[in-house]
């Protein structure tokens, strides 16, 4: 009890030191497990996503870059496909085709055109409003709507996809039908829509009593899919020609996947079927080589904030020698000297990495939204 | 009665050619001695031996009716701790603790000394009797040197030690301070019955001393 109330005085008067030693070892110890944590909760999120997606149709180019887009709403230029191929799957009834067009935002948020078989997929359930039933309507993500402030009956504008659009394509303004519960996924940052909608977005559909003017605050005119111009919207041409950016695809059986990965892998084919959760192991399997780097390099780092912290507390037993002798002296025995002595190097270590501990907890815990934050 | 009994006294550092003799040594309780000599001609060795903090090679030595080459190390630590109060030239006082808490230190160093209820009121009544009543709570280096040494007598006078050891007391003060801090160590120990044996180089010191020892021979002289 005195030892303690000792070292307490010496550690409360060399306090700037004491501080100084506390935050060596904290970032030392913090840098290396909070790095684990954060890589392993990315692979964790990265991988559940990937599982849960069986095989994603798109154009030939980067499988990993249709996987980012796709499955993460990453901001990749991802080239179009015939929305055509969506009913050639529907007629081989080899799976279900989900298709995803992924080229416009509103604000930062992405515009997902898709079906609601989306939602039954990835069993995402509406937790205000209603789906979308109309042409024009959209439900939003979780985060989308608290961070917007958005609800049921709000709109939400597309970005203009160019400054000056001298082919008329104007931004859409949106009705929100209804906001999806909290899924801890990408999905909670995104705005869905039927596929449709973003082909009116594009150009390709419109109405004949278009409100073009600008809203207050905007510079541009918009379109607006309303209960009284509705009737006139069309589409020009073949829906089949029209374009999505990929197509998830959930096979009835072990058989179909077979018979889908052998359609595609033709040579000739312009499309490529990819089973998204191996794209994301090898991309995974680089990551965790330059996380070891990573991890080797830190720790070397931390070992020699380490032997410094050690030698800054060598330097100051080794100055304290004449209160050790006059301890001994004085008649207290060596083991308490030392015990002394070693409780601020002790303290300094259970204290550092107390506070490690609470900066790793502290970024598992933040770690979804710094991940997004990274990923973005 | 004696408190310190010493015959043919001997101790030689290892590798040096010192060799400290003391052929004869006897001290009453409650007496006051000085030991005066050059430096190197042994003072403080001495203090050592009287203290345990050294063993003697030859001769007899009992100090407070035990000799200390023939006590365990832990029972001369608890006899230090407990008998005899040590004063040094340097003070050695811990400059992280406050003025009350280096007075009450002993207490805090060995479960020798329990702490009880009394030791801090004691450690302010012997803090006001040495005029440090206001200080107490004062950093160490916010002190003069004439009070450090106080404060120092205080932590040594605060067991009531049987013998009081003091290795130059007064080397650091300046002329004014050091007879009063001397009178004032030397006034607590008379008044608790304590054996003084303070080691000086200083002859202006000896006027205050029952009998002097001259160091290296350790013979006796008058002041």
């Amino acid at each position: 009890m005195h030892t303690l109330y000792l070292a307490g005085h010496y550690l409360l008067r060399h306090r700037l030191k004491t501080l100084l030693l506390i935050l060596v070892v904290a970032v030392t110890l913090f840098l290396p497990a909070g790095l684990l944590v954060l890589a392993s909760q990315g692979e964790a999120e990265l991988k559940a996503r990937a599982n849960t997606t069986p095989l994603l149709l798109g154009t030939k180019g980067s499988p990993l870059e249709l996987t980012l887009g796709s499955l993460y709403f990453r901001n990749v230029a991802m080239p179009a496909m015939p929305y055509g191929e969506v009913e050639q799957l529907e007629e081989s009834k080899l799976g279900l085709p989900i298709p995803l067009m992924l080229r416009y935002r509103s604000q930062d948020d992405p515009i997902v055109g898709t079906s609601l078989d989306y939602f039954r997929f990835r069993k995402l359930t509406i937790i205000e409003g209603n789906h979308f039933t109309r042409l024009g309507d959209c439900v939003v993500g979780a985060k989308v709507a608290k961070q917007r402030g958005l609800h049921p009956g709000s709109k939400l504008l597309s970005r203009p996809t160019e400054s000056f659009d001298v082919a008329g394509v104007h931004p859409l303004n949106m009705r929100i039908t209804g906001v999806l519960a909290l899924s801890g996924t990408g999905d909670d940052e995104a705005i869905f829509c039927d596929v449709r909608t973003t082909w009116v977005i594009a150009g390709l559909g419109h109405g004949h009593k278009k409100n073009v003017e600008p809203l207050p605050g905007q510079a541009a005119p918009y379109n607006e899919v309303t209960d009284d111009n509705i009737d006139s919207f069309h589409f020009h041409g073949d829906e089949a020609t029209f374009p999505i950016t990929a197509i998830i695809v959930v096979p009835k059986d072990e058989r179909s996947t077979t018979l889908l990965l052998g359609k595609y892998r033709k040579p000739d084919s312009k499309l490529q079927l990819i089973e998204p959760s191996s794209v994301m192991n090898e991309l995974l399997a680089t990551v965790v080589r330059v996380k070891k780097l990573a991890l080797a390099a830190l720790a070397l780092v931390g070992l020699c904030c380490l032997l410094l912290v050690g030698l800054v507390l060598l330097l100051s037993y080794r100055q304290r020698q004449a209160e050790r002798q006059f301890l001994t002296q004085l008649g207290a025995a060596r083991s308490r000297v030392l015990t002394l002595m070693l409780s601020e190097a002790v303290f300094v270590i259970i204290v550092g990495a107390v506070f490690a501990a609470v900066l790793t907890l502290v970024v598992w815990w933040f770690s979804p939204l710094l991940l997004r934050a990274w990923l973005a | 009665m004696n408190i310190i009994e010493a015959e043919n006294l001997s101790f030689t550092y290892p590798g040096a050619g010192f060799n400290l003799q003391v052929p004869s040594l006897h001290v009453k309780a409650g007496e006051v001695i000085g030991v005066i000599g050059a430096s190197g001609s042994g003072k403080t060795t001495l203090l050592h031996l009287l203290a345990g903090l050294k063993l003697r090679q030859a001769g007899t030595l009992q100090v407070n009716g035990a000799d200390p080459s023939k006590e365990s190390e832990q029972a001369r630590r608890a006899h230090r701790l407990s008998k005899f109060g040590l004063v040094f030239q340097d003070f050695a006082l811990l400059d992280y603790l406050n003025v009350l808490d280096n007075i009450t230190l002993p207490y805090r160093v060995s479960s020798a000394l329990p702490w009880d209820s009394t030791v801090k009121s004691r450690a302010e009544t012997l803090a006001g009797s040495l005029g440090l009543g206001d200080k107490l709570r004062r950093r160490i280096d916010q002190l003069s040197q004439g009070e450090k040494q106080r404060v120092a007598i205080a932590r040594a006078m605060l067991t009531k030690p049987a013998l009081l050891l003091a290795d130059e007391p007064t080397g650091n003060l300046d002329p004014s301070n050091k007879l009063a801090v001397l009178d004032e160590m030397l006034n607590l120990a008379k008044a608790n019955g304590s054996t003084v044996i303070v080691v000086t180089h200083d002859y202006t010191l000896l006027n205050r001393f029952d009998r002097v020892l001259q160091a290296p021979s350790f013979m006796e002289g008058s002041p």
